[in-house]
């Protein structure tokens, strides 16, 4: 199986084309075939699953999901010209909020910024939510909706969006890499 | 025989985990892991990448948790969402090459050795996929008869004794779950 994806876009399948072979063995090679996925080599290392664990501490809680419906990263051929600099642009929204972002890498190397743009314009309270572990930080977003925010590392990246007298937003998970 | 009865504690733990209960997120996650890391190294990604988008899919997950539409079916919900991550991932970097502890392999043993463990890893899902339709009794009964002690399998004996079943009723249990795990690996294990 190849999981590199071509300019046409990704694979249809994401199994082998040839039949899996595991109808076919006997109950000794089963039990053999369990084993093996039950063993430390088929099973994902401890620190990974207690961060898992503990990602639970992330739930917003009362907050209404802001579905991503854009990425400009899942262009291929824009991905092309990020190379160059050019700006992410992300688009997440709800039935009544639409949350614009644009990263790009920021003024230290490894680190990244984002600006965002609430619409219908507005303040709000913004906070910057990463994977467990980390401090979340806040940004406030002026009368004309618009907030930044600098020096962020790359992974997981969620914003929850409060509007005077809303109901919360937040923004789905994406990763910043 | 089959997971998709009374016993399945999985819809159960993702109510409680939508309702604010940690210690049904863990069981979820515990019961999980193992499909998701598998079908993330099938995608050829490093341990690295595959870390990355496993807790992606899990952050996934959590905000999901009060729209799962078939509880019963969480495996499969886990595996496609984790697939669509893995491709979204892919997609994103600035080259196809697969990076980290693959490199190595092709460098010293070609493309066929650097396949072996994707393709081993892809097995893993498949077989993940079905083994967690089993029911709990025969999930509990194959994992008891597979994890090895340090001095090697455990006996018919020591596992019954553990299960707290009749010694004599270990072999035949065995048999059907078996069966039933050949069945599912037969009709695609979805």
């Amino acid at each position: 199986m190849d999981g590199a994806v071509s300019p046409d876009g990704p694979p249809d399948r994401e199994v082998p084309a040839a039949a899996s072979p595991l109808p076919g063995l006997d109950d000794e090679g089963l039990l053999a075939a369990l084993g093996e996925m039950l063993s430390p080599r088929g099973t994902p290392p401890g620190w990974l699953v207690d961060l898992a664990k503990g990602s639970y501490a992330l739930r917003a809680i009362d907050a209404e999901l802001a579905t991503l419906t854009s990425d400009s990263e899942l262009d291929t051929t824009v991905s092309r010209l990020r190379a160059g600099g050019a700006p992410r642009l992300v688009v997440f929204e709800t039935g009544d909020l639409t949350v614009e972002i644009e990263i790009r890498p920021g003024n230290r190397a490894g680190w990244w910024q984002l600006i965002g743009q609430l619409i219908p314009a507005g303040p709000a309270r913004i906070e910057v939510r990463r994977a467990a572990g980390s401090e979340p930080g806040w940004a406030d977003a002026d009368e004309r909706g618009r907030f930044a925010v600098d020096d962020l590392a790359a992974g997981p990246l969620s914003l929850t969006c409060v509007r005077p007298a809303q109901r919360a937003a937040t923004t789905a998970w994406i990763t910043i890499d | 025989m089959t997971g998709e009865g009374t016993n399945d504690p999985v819809p159960g733990w993702l109510r409680a985990a939508a309702a604010g209960d940690a210690e049904a997120w863990s069981r979820l996650v515990e019961r999980h892991a193992g499909l998701v890391w598998s079908i993330c190294r099938a995608h050829r990604l490093s341990t690295d990448d595959a870390a990355d988008v496993s807790q992606l899919t899990w952050l996934r997950l959590l905000e999901n948790l009060d729209r799962i539409r078939d509880p019963q079916r969480l495996a499969a919900w886990l595996a496609t969402t984790c697939r669509r991550e893995c491709l979204a991932f892919l997609r994103r970097s600035r080259s196809s090459t697969p990076v980290g502890d693959d490199y190595l392999d092709r460098l010293l043993g070609g493309a066929a050795a650097a396949d072996q463990p994707a393709l081993v890893a892809d097995h893993h899902a498949t077989l993940w996929l079905a083994f967690l339709r089993l029911s709990e009794r025969c999930q509990r009964v194959l994992r008891a008869l597979v994890i090895n002690a340090e001095d090697g399998p455990p006996s018919y004996q020591a596992v019954a004794t553990e299960l707290q079943m009749p010694v004599g009723s270990l072999g035949p249990t065995r048999a059907r779950c078996l069966d039933q795990l050949r069945k599912l690996l037969d009709n695609g294990g979805i």
